[in-house]
């Protein structure tokens, strides 16, 4: 590969020849490494780069999604609800409707009561005609009596009056019965009405009850669920937000990529060079030009830094943080 | 004279004799009679006017068409309690004929019921116990449609005097009828 030089050389030159020799000779080892290195550093954090950018966009998938998974957005709860109580307040009305001719039907009748009084009354005085038509004809036939043979006739005349009398009567008291019978009836209806007015009261009472308290479990449930899913939607773009933060935090492999790379070809950029390099007459003008000329091909703040003699600090303002 | 032979089928054969004719009427549950011949003319009740000194039996007087008329409570007169006034109770005006003075009188009385003939075999010489008034105002017991009525007799019940004399014995008498 090379030739030794066989005149005038010390011991140190030997010794230095020697280490020169294991440092060419390991080169391209290193190299190697180093390349190994590299590489599966890249490719391990190019998959994890992708995974994490898979995550994102399953999120981003999921949050335009939540909506219509939900079934119904917070103004379709509203609306739902808001129609549930039109329907329950239409059935109010219809109940409410319904109390309301019940109450037109009693008083009707109390009024049909108010008419039969009247007639009970007429009926009464029907009666107390029957009986001074009754005294009347009792006088007639006294009179009839005293005139003896004469009176014969009248006679005749006034008992034919005190039957009509006595059927006048009866019927008078045949219609007080069928009053009686009236009134007792609609009393009946009446009280029937009061009765089914009662229960339907107590009916839509508590159908009402039960509707308004379906109606508002339902409500605050709907309000739970959309209050969980708007929680659940914070927590996704909270952590999408966190994974895109990584990714950016992981672009830290393409910096540590080019030091490598650059090392690496330097160094097989030496392990080529060495043979001429050590034929050379200046061997410090040929290391500083070559010094130099690896400057040159330095991309990050980190290569020059450390090439200058600097710290091997992170350059990185803020923490980088691994999942 | 009447055919007293004919028989008597109640109220809806004609009256046709006056000797034999009836005024039937109530006082509380039971039913008297009065011969027609003594009835002058039946009234509606008119509360009538009270006269101090009266015998109880006479509830005082009333207005009949210009002449005063004692009015008689012939419950008080038989010794029971008055009765309460309903719109059934009339009062009949009855004239007597007493040792030759002619008196008229009015009766309070529950109800009248009707005029009726009578027939003499139909009547029963009162009975001697167990009456609730005095035997002697019963002129005799008339059979009328199976039951019994009370036929009076006016000149005892409607006699002045005897109201008098009635006050002081009073419940005594009626007591011992009983």
């Amino acid at each position: 590969m090379f030739t030794r030089k066989s005149t005038g050389v010390s011991t140190n030159q030997t010794q230095s020849d020697a280490a020169g020799q294991v440092c060419i000779e390991a080169l391209p080892i290193w190299a190697k490494q180093i390349d190994t290195a590299r590489v599966q550093t890249e490719e391990a954090i190019v998959a994890l780069s992708a995974r994490f950018a898979g995550i994102a966009a399953s999120l981003d998938a999921a949050l335009m999604a939540a909506p219509q998974n939900t079934g119904l957005s917070g103004s379709d709860l509203i609306a739902t609800l808001n129609d549930g109580k039109q329907q329950l307040a239409h059935v109010m009305n219809e109940l409410e409707a319904i109390q309301e001719s019940r109450t037109a039907l009693a008083s009707e009748i109390r009024s049909l009561a108010a008419y039969t009084s009247e007639l009970a009354k007429m009926a009464e005085e029907v009666g107390m005609v029957a009986f001074q038509t009754n005294m009347l004809a009792l006088n007639a036939a006294i009179e009839a009596a005293h005139a003896g043979e004469a009176g014969k006739g009248f006679a005749v005349v006034a008992h034919e009056v005190r039957q009509l009398s006595n059927a006048s009567r009866k019927t008078g008291t045949v219609i007080v019965e069928k009053i009686g019978a009236i009134n007792e009836s609609l009393a009946h209806i009446i009280d029937t009405n009061e009765q089914a007015a009662e229960r339907e009261g107590v009916a839509v009472r508590d159908s009402c009850a039960r509707i308004q308290d379906v109606l508002g479990r339902f409500s605050s449930m709907s309000l739970e669920m959309s209050r969980s899913a708007e929680d659940l939607r914070q927590r996704s773009r909270d952590i999408k937000n966190e994974v895109s933060e990584s990714l950016v935090q992981l672009q830290f492999q393409d910096r540590v990529g080019q030091i490598l790379d650059q090392a690496v070809s330097s160094m097989r950029d030496l392990h080529q060079q060495a043979g001429v390099l050590a034929l050379s007459d200046e061997p410090e003008r040929v290391v500083s030009e070559y010094l130099a000329e690896m400057a040159r091909s330095y991309t990050t703040v980190e290569q020059r830094r450390n090439h200058e003699g600097g710290s091997a600090e992170k350059v990185s303002t803020q923490a980088i943080e691994f999942f | 004279m009447g055919n007293a032979a004919s028989s008597f089928e109640g109220v809806d054969v004609e009256p046709r004799h006056d000797q034999h004719q009836y005024l039937t009427f109530m006082l509380g549950r039971e039913t008297f009679a009065l011969g027609i011949l003594g009835i002058k003319e039946i009234l509606e009740y008119t509360q009538p006017t009270d006269v101090p000194m009266m015998p109880s039996s006479i509830r005082g007087v009333v207005n009949l068409r210009g002449a005063v008329v004692p009015v008689i409570d012939l419950s008080v007169r038989f010794g029971r309690p008055s009765t309460p006034v309903s719109k059934k109770t009339c009062i009949v005006i009855v004239e007597t004929n007493v040792d030759g003075e002619r008196h008229v009188l009015g009766v309070v009385v529950d109800a009248v019921n009707e005029v009726l003939e009578i027939p003499e075999e139909d009547i029963e010489p009162p009975p001697s116990f167990g009456a609730s008034i005095r035997t002697d105002f019963i002129h005799g017991m008339g059979k009328v449609r199976g039951k019994f009525v009370i036929i009076l007799d006016e000149g005892r019940v409607l006699s002045v005097e005897d109201m008098e004399t009635f006050v002081q014995t009073g419940a005594d008498t009626v007591q011992a009828c009983a």
